[in-house]
Parts: C-alpha cells; sequence; structure tokens
C-alpha cells in the first residue's frame, strides 16, 4: 500500500514535466514559424482572425491581448518598455485606433514594411513610408435609448451632452484610454485646445457620467440608465442587435458640422522584432478583404476600407459617412495635452 | 539529553536541503528585488508624493478589507458555531458544500455574480466590494472557525454549563477561547483582499494592489508601482509578527483536549429545519450561478466546437498548475521541516515566509519581469511558461509550509532516532518514517495548493508569456466585455475542474474526520 501511493506520488510529479515537454509553446519552432501580436482590439473579434491565420499559413501565432480599463494604452507602453530594455518580444502592433500607432512612429518604434494588400487602401489610411497600415474602421457614434428620448429633440452632436434638458442622464467612456482617448484628442487638434477645453469643462458642468469603458456606456444606454451615450460602432451594434431599445446616431453629420469620427484598426511592424518576415504575412492576411469582409460580416460590425471588399458593414456605408476631417498626426501630438487637461480638470473625483 | 546519532550526510540528504533552499530563494528574489529597487530607485520617481491620493487609497483598501473581514467573521462565526457545535442535521453535506465554494476562485465568483447582475448596477463603491470579497470568502472563514470552535477546551465549557445556558456558555467561555481563531481568520481574509485585484478592478475602486496593477498595466514601469504596493507589504509584514508572537502557543490540542471533545448543542427538532436551510444556503449560490451561466451558454449548438476551442488554454493551466504544486510542495515540505526541526536556520526560512506571504501579487508580477526579463538565459525562461509556474512558487511556497507545518510537528522525533540507531539509511528514513505518517496531509497539502494554482490570477495575468494564457488569464480578460457565450462556458469548465479537485480533498478531509472521531471515542471508552 506505502509503495504503491510512493509510486503514485512519484509519478504525480513527474507526469506534468513529461506533458509540458510535449507543449507547442515550449518546444523549439523555427523562427519564421512563430509570430508575436499584441492587440487592442477585443479578444473575442480578434482571437478567430488569428487563429484563421495559423490554419492557413502553419505560422503560430502568440497574441498579448488588452482588457477594457487599460485599452491601447497599457500595450503601447509595454512596447516602449520593452524598445527601453533592448529586449523587444513584439512583432506586430494590432491597435484598435490610429493615434497610439503614430505615438510609437514618432518615437522610432516601428520600422517600415510593403505588404501586397497595402496598396489596395485609401491614401489617408495609410503612412507614406510604410509604417503603418489602416483597415476596419470604426466611427464614434452616440447611442440613445429610444424610450427615454422618445419622440423629443434628439441629440445629433457631440454638443448635445453639454445640453442642459439631458442634464445627469449622458455617458461617455474614460477618456484617457482606447478610442475615447482618440476621440479626445482629435477634438483637441480639430476645434483648437481652448474651445475643446470648453467642451469637456461643459461636459463635466452637465455631469456626464464617466464610466468604465465604451461596452459599458453602451449597455447602460441599452438599459435605460442613460438617456444616451458616446460610444464606438462595434460596442452599439450589440445592443441594437440584441433587441435594446436604441439607436445609432452618426454625430455632427450636417453640412455646417465636423463630421464624425472615423478612427481605423491599425497594423504596424515593431522596429527589431524577433520575426519580421512572419510579422509582414500576418499584416498581410489581415489587410486583407477576406478578413475585411469577416470583421464587417462579424459581431463588432466594422467599415471596411479595402478597395476591393464587396461587404459593407451593417452599421454604415463608407461613402454614405461624412468623415471628419482631422490630421491624424496632429491628433497624435495633441494626445499628451489632452490628456493632461482632461486628468487634471475633468477626471477630477 | 543530547543523542548520539550516526551522521546521515549522504548525497540524498544534501539534496534534500538544498533544493527546498534553492526553491526560496527563487520565490523570495522576485519580491525581495522589487523592493529593493523601488527603494533604491524611488527618488528617481517623476511622479512626486500625493499624500491625498495616498490616504484616499488607504480609505478604500481599510473600507473593503475591513467589510470582508467583519462580514466573514460575523457569518463564518454563527455557522462555525452551527456546524461545528451543535447536532444541526446534515453537517457534513453541508460542510462538503462550503468546502467547495471555498475552493471556487476569487473570479469565478465574479464571473457567476456578473452573469445575474450587470457591472455598472454593483456601483462602484468600495463597501460594495467589501461586501462582495467578504462573501466570497464567507466559507472559508466558517471551515475555519468550525475547526477552531471544535477544538475548545471542554473542561471550561462543563464548568460553566453548571451556572449557565447555552447560548451564555457559548458568549461568554467559548467564543474567547476561539479570539486566536478569529485573529487568523482576520489575517487570512486580510491578506487575500488585500494582495488581489479581481473584484477591485471590476468595480473601479482603487485600492492599494488594484492601483499596483493598473498603475503598471499603463505604465509598465515598476518602481512606482511597487512603491505604491508597500504599505500592504508593511501592514501584512506587522499583522503577520503580531499574530506569531501574541498567538504562538495557543490552539495546540493537549493530549486531554483530543481525548475529550467538547459537547454538541443539542437543538432539539429544528435540527432538520436547521440543517435543510444551511445546506440550501451552502448550495442555493452555486445553482443559481450555474444555472446564470447556462443561461448565457444558451444554446447547444456549436458546443462540441467551443469546448475544443477552450481545451488548450484548460490543458495548459492543468500543466502550469500541476509543475508548480509539484515544485511548491517540494520546497514545502523541505521548509516546514527546518522550521520545526532547525535551529540555525529557523530564522532565516522565517524570514524568507513571511516576506512571500506579506508580499501583493501584482509586487511579486512585477519582481519576476524585473529579475527574468533580460538577455540570455534568464529571457529564454522568461519567454518560456516557467516564468508563470516561478509566479506559483512565489505566491505559494509559503502557504504550502503553513499548511504542511503541524503535520511534520507531530511526527515523533524518537522514531527518526530509532531508525537511524538501526543503520536506516537517508531515503529509508524518509520512506518509512516520515512518508506514512505524511503522506496524508501531503496529499491534502498538494490538493490545496493545486487549486490555488489553478485559480491564480494576480501575478499570472502580469507575466504570462505571448500565446500562453491560462483559464484565469482568459477569464480576466474577457470578463470586461462582459458575461459571453464563450467566457460563461470557460467558467463552467472551469467550477467541472474545481469540482473534480474539491472531491478527493472533501474525501480525505471527511476519512480523516471520521477516524479521528472514532480515536477520540475509543481513548474516551477507555479513560
Amino acid at each position: 500500500m506505502q509503495r504503491r501511493s510512493f509510486i503514485i506520488t512519484i509519478s504525480l510529479l513527474v507526469t506534468p514535466l513529461l506533458a509540458c515537454s510535449g507543449n507547442d509553446a515550449t518546444t523549439g519552432r523555427a523562427a519564421g514559424d512563430v509570430v508575436v501580436v499584441y492587440t487592442a482590439l477585443d479578444r473575442q473579434f480578434s482571437e478567430p482572425i488569428l487563429a484563421a491565420f495559423t490554419k492557413q499559413t502553419g505560422i503560430e501565432v502568440r497574441p498579448v491581448y488588452d482588457t477594457e480599463a487599460t485599452k491601447t494604452i497599457g500595450l503601447v507602453n509595454r512596447i516602449r518598455a520593452e524598445a527601453a530594455s533592448g529586449r523587444p518580444r513584439c512583432d506586430v502592433f494590432w491597435n484598435n485606433e490610429i493615434l497610439n500607432t503614430l505615438r510609437l512612429q514618432s518615437e522610432g518604434l516601428l520600422q517600415p514594411c510593403r505588404p501586397a494588400q497595402a496598396e489596395h487602401y485609401p491614401a489617408q489610411f495609410r503612412d507614406p513610408e510604410d509604417h503603418w497600415f489602416g483597415f476596419a474602421a470604426r466611427a464614434r457614434v452616440i447611442i440613445c435609448n429610444t424610450e427615454r428620448i422618445g419622440s423629443g429633440r434628439q441629440p445629433t452632436s457631440i454638443h448635445d451632452l453639454a445640453h442642459r434638458d439631458w442634464r445627469g442622464q449622458t455617458g461617455i467612456a474614460k477618456p484617457l484610454f482606447g478610442t475615447t482617448a482618440s476621440h479626445a484628442a482629435c477634438l483637441f487638434a480639430l476645434l483648437g485646445g481652448t474651445e475643446a477645453r470648453s467642451l469637456f469643462d461643459a461636459f463635466r458642468a452637465n455631469d456626464v457620467q464617466v464610466v468604465a469603458g465604451n461596452k459599458t456606456c453602451a449597455e447602460m444606454v441599452g438599459a435605460g440608465r442613460l438617456a444616451f451615450g458616446l460610444t464606438d460602432t462595434d460596442d452599439a451594434i450589440i445592443e441594437l442587435e440584441a433587441g435594446k431599445p436604441v439607436k445609432i446616431i452618426f454625430p455632427d453629420s450636417g453640412d455646417d458640422q465636423m463630421g464624425t469620427l472615423l478612427l481605423p484598426n491599425t497594423l504596424a511592424l515593431i522596429r527589431d522584432c524577433p520575426h519580421p518576415d512572419a510579422g509582414v504575412r500576418l499584416i498581410d492576411y489581415l489587410l486583407s478583404p477576406e478578413v475585411e469582409a469577416r470583421l464587417a460580416a462579424g459581431a463588432s460590425a466594422q467599415i471596411p476600407l479595402h478597395a476591393k471588399c464587396d461587404r459593407d458593414s451593417r452599421v454604415a456605408r463608407l461613402a454614405d459617412l461624412r468623415p471628419m476631417q482631422v490630421d491624424f498626426a496632429d491628433a497624435a501630438a495633441a494626445f499628451d495635452e489632452a490628456a493632461r487637461y482632461i486628468e487634471a480638470h475633468f477626471l477630477t473625483d | 539529553m543530547r543523542v548520539l546519532l550516526p551522521p546521515t550526510s549522504s548525497l540524498f540528504s544534501a539534496a534534500a536541503s538544498l533544493l527546498p533552499a534553492t526553491l526560496l530563494l527563487l520565490a523570495v528574489s522576485a519580491p525581495l528585488f522589487a523592493i529593493i529597487e523601488a527603494v533604491v530607485r524611488s527618488p528617481s520617481v517623476e511622479q512626486p508624493f500625493d499624500l491625498a491620493r495616498w490616504l484616499r487609497l488607504l480609505w478604500t483598501t481599510v473600507i473593503v478589507t475591513g467589510t470582508a473581514i467583519i462580514l466573514s467573521m460575523l457569518i463564518g462565526t454563527t455557522l462555525g458555531l452551527l456546524l461545528f457545535r451543535t447536532n444541526v442535521a446534515a453537517h457534513r453535506l453541508t460542510l462538503a458544500l462550503l468546502l467547495l465554494a471555498a475552493c471556487l476562485p476569487t473570479y469565478v465568483v465574479a464571473i457567476g455574480l456578473l452573469a445575474l447582475i450587470a457591472a455598472y448596477d454593483l456601483g462602484n463603491s468600495p463597501w460594495v466590494c467589501g461586501v462582495l470579497y467578504g462573501l466570497t470568502y464567507t466559507p472559508l472563514a466558517t471551515l475555519v472557525l468550525g475547526s477552531v470552535f471544535r477544538s475548545a477546551d471542554p473542561t471550561f465549557e462543563d464548568l460553566a454549563r453548571l451556572d449557565a445556558h447555552w447560548p451564555r456558555v457559548l458568549r461568554c467561555v467559548t467564543l474567547p477561547q476561539a479570539l486566536w481563531g478569529h485573529s487568523v481568520v482576520a489575517l487570512l481574509v486580510f491578506w487575500l483582499v488585500a494582495t488581489d485585484y479581481t473584484f477591485t478592478d471590476l468595480l473601479i475602486v482603487r485600492t492599494f494592489a488594484e492601483e499596483v496593477y493598473t498603475q503598471f498595466r499603463l505604465d509598465y514601469r515598476r518602481v512606482a508601482p511597487v512603491l505604491t504596493g508597500v504599505p500592504v507589504f508593511l501592514a501584512l509584514t506587522a499583522a503577520l509578527l503580531a499574530a506569531q508572537f501574541r498567538f504562538r502557543f495557543v490552539g495546540e490540542q493537549t493530549l486531554e483536549t483530543l481525548a475529550n471533545p467538547p459537547r454538541m448543542l443539542p437543538l432539539g427538532h429544528t435540527r432538520y429545519w436547521l440543517g435543510l436551510l444551511l445546506a440550501t444556503a451552502a448550495i442555493g449560490p452555486l445553482i443559481v450561478i450555474c444555472q446564470a451561466l447556462f443561461a448565457r451558454v444558451a444554446t447547444f449548438d456549436g458546443l462540441d466546437e467551443s469546448i475544443v476551442a477552450l481545451l488548450p488554454d484548460l490543458r495548459r493551466s492543468g500543466v502550469a498548475a500541476l509543475l508548480g504544486t509539484g515544485l511548491t510542495m517540494l520546497g514545502s515540505a523541505g521548509l516546514a521541516w527546518a522550521l520545526v526541526r532547525t535551529r540555525r536556520l529557523r530564522w532565516l526560512v522565517a524570514f524568507g515566509v513571511l516576506i512571500l506571504l506579506a508580499t501583493p501579487a501584482p509586487v511579486a508580477g512585477i519582481g519576476l519581469i524585473g529579475l527574468w526579463n533580460r538577455p540570455g538565459w534568464l529571457g529564454v525562461v522568461y519567454d518560456s511558461p516557467g516564468i508563470i509556474v516561478l509566479g506559483y512558487l512565489s505566491r505559494f511556497l509559503a502557504v504550502g509550509t503553513l499548511l504542511l507545518m503541524p503535520a511534520v510537528r507531530r511526527v515523533p522525533r524518537e522514531l527518526d532516532w530509532a531508525a537511524r540507531l538501526d543503520g536506516c539509511s537517508w531515503v529509508g528514513t524518509q520512506r518509512y518514517v516520515y512518508w506514512p505518517t505524511l503522506c496524508v496531509p501531503l496529499a491534502l497539502a498538494g490538493l490545496v495548493l493545486l487549486i490555488l494554482c489553478f485559480g491564480e490570477l494576480g501575478t499570472t495575468v502580469l507575466v504570462a508569456p505571448p500565446g500562453w494564457s491560462t483559464v484565469s488569464v482568459r477569464a480576466f480578460t474577457l470578463l470586461h466585455f462582459g458575461v459571453y457565450r464563450d467566457l460563461a462556458l470557460l467558467t463552467l469548465l472551469a467550477i467541472a475542474c474545481i469540482v473534480l479537485l474539491w472531491a478527493p480533498l472533501g474525501a480525505l478531509l471527511y476519512r480523516r474526520d471520521r477516524s479521528h472521531a472514532r480515536s477520540t471515542e475509543s481513548t474516551s471508552r477507555r479513560t
């Protein structure tokens, strides 16, 4: 009995070692068979696409996902820290917006590459020096609860968040992370510092609720906890298709207004990355019309930008939108100023 | 008495001394590195010390941990008295269910809760956060407090019963005797809550541990976040030292108390109703949570594909947890022996155990990154799943040591001496003296550590290499997007894994409880 239990214990200790030795993550692969991607796109949307890439090419993808609360900024700072320590581990940065990719470019942390699919994208959505490539865009929209708004005046502009009729009934995600931070920086670049600051002061004075993320904002509107809020199309469409009493409004689409902010996903190859060849193959795959069509057809309903993609998003067609004419480079330069002001004056609790 | 024994020097005994020492060094190096680096480099931190922010963090941490401690102790005391000191019906079943609830990792409870209530409905209140933590750790508090109530000295109770009724005896005699148990529970819950950030991150409640995690995830620089976590480290160190000095001789059972367990309070006919109520209260939340998760899974269409997609993470979690448990057990057994049976090494080992216990999970993770994320072979380990196993070692080596110390203490020294005088080799002594006495406690400690490793999140989420997420990391990254089908399914699979681990743990405890009851009965008959 004792001998048997002794043998069982030894076996239990040794088995995991044997199990681990056969594991795919620990076995040595050729450098070209692996690619490390840091992705800020929500895991449930990006994971199936990365799995499809592995299935098609045989290249193993090792992803690092972000959480909603530290969206994008966490991954960007991780890339910076790894570059500073001289050990970059990320090959491809799949950002769900554009400004932080531009900031990495300005810091010299990206390297140019030329994937074959890049030429099929409009010039404003790719870097002339091939440091980054935009695809599959989302729009910053107003999601409003039709039961709470009723037949009264409907919001048409982001300035309506500051309208006294809806005091305390509107919400936005914390504008320090993700697309909301990019939106704030774009407003600072487009409107100028003074007007943008006034807008955020007006938001604060009108008790605009700051919530954890765009997802939460859309859910709160869907549940009737807020009358309307600012969010991304992918979060808004989920509420709409779940049968919640909501409506998606593309803000500031009038002729005399500033337009709706359109934020593409961006892809970039990290400088001195360990697997550059596999990285370029992944970028080329993600820029393909099939992936754009898949992202458009999926739950996130992203808006395709590829010239040859014949699939439209359920949210809107690119041709029907009136995009905000903002210089993303200016917005990237205004990012820190916007974040500092918002932290000091808007998020004072 | 000085006993002249033959020397035990052999290759095996040398290895047996070196291995735990190496493992302790490995485990303690990460938190020590993080703290020393933070202290040395603190003048270079760009952000100035913000007293107002620090005080806000302190206040929130006090509310969260204080609420959790008070709630878990209040409910734990009531349930512990009912289950361990009365003849309430079906108490073994209820205890088994409470053990299952105590085995569930915090993130599983959090996901189950979110399947029932939206996060924004819970609000961003530290009080709510404290209540959630308190309810999560109530089963654990009940089990610990109940065991303490059962080890109360029956002599005082019997004398007091001559002059007073049961409620008064419990209030004036039993509860004061169990003060050390309450202190242990308070310390345990404080340790679990102050070093965790599952609920606090979900409800955006800023405590020290949550702030360390968020600051690091946002900035990816080490010094400022670790400095933020130092107050928790100091508070835990002080609490652990105080508990060690105040209660070091309390709670040890004498032969007399072992032979005469305290009497059970008779409840009359209410024992059946109360038993049913308690069993329902123990199983009810789990059923409700599982039902809510099943509702999120919604349909069986494509279920097999979803499960197959989740299996790699489950397999990785299992392998990492088994490796972590194996390594931790090897170290814990040696360290427990060193703490109980050696003189010179005791304080050094105790210092290491103290450091490990007092370190918040994110600080341990940051220390591992700082120490191992370097060029060369250190970087090779850092890029491999081995870093997750090192994280488990850092988090749970001290816990394993504390779990095994009472068992090592119970092995009679005379048996060891006799074996060695008979010429038994070192391996033989381990095989024929220590193994028979220690195999059940080792199995128990192993199962507890396996459950802890399987549910570990605080360190793993920071150090998991690209492409190697465990169940807890996957659940945590998905949690913030809402409880969708995949997450609900993953949580149900995690619960199934925990049930598989809980079953042998419960069986072992039940067997031990029965044999203890029988031996007590026969001893009391003889006396």
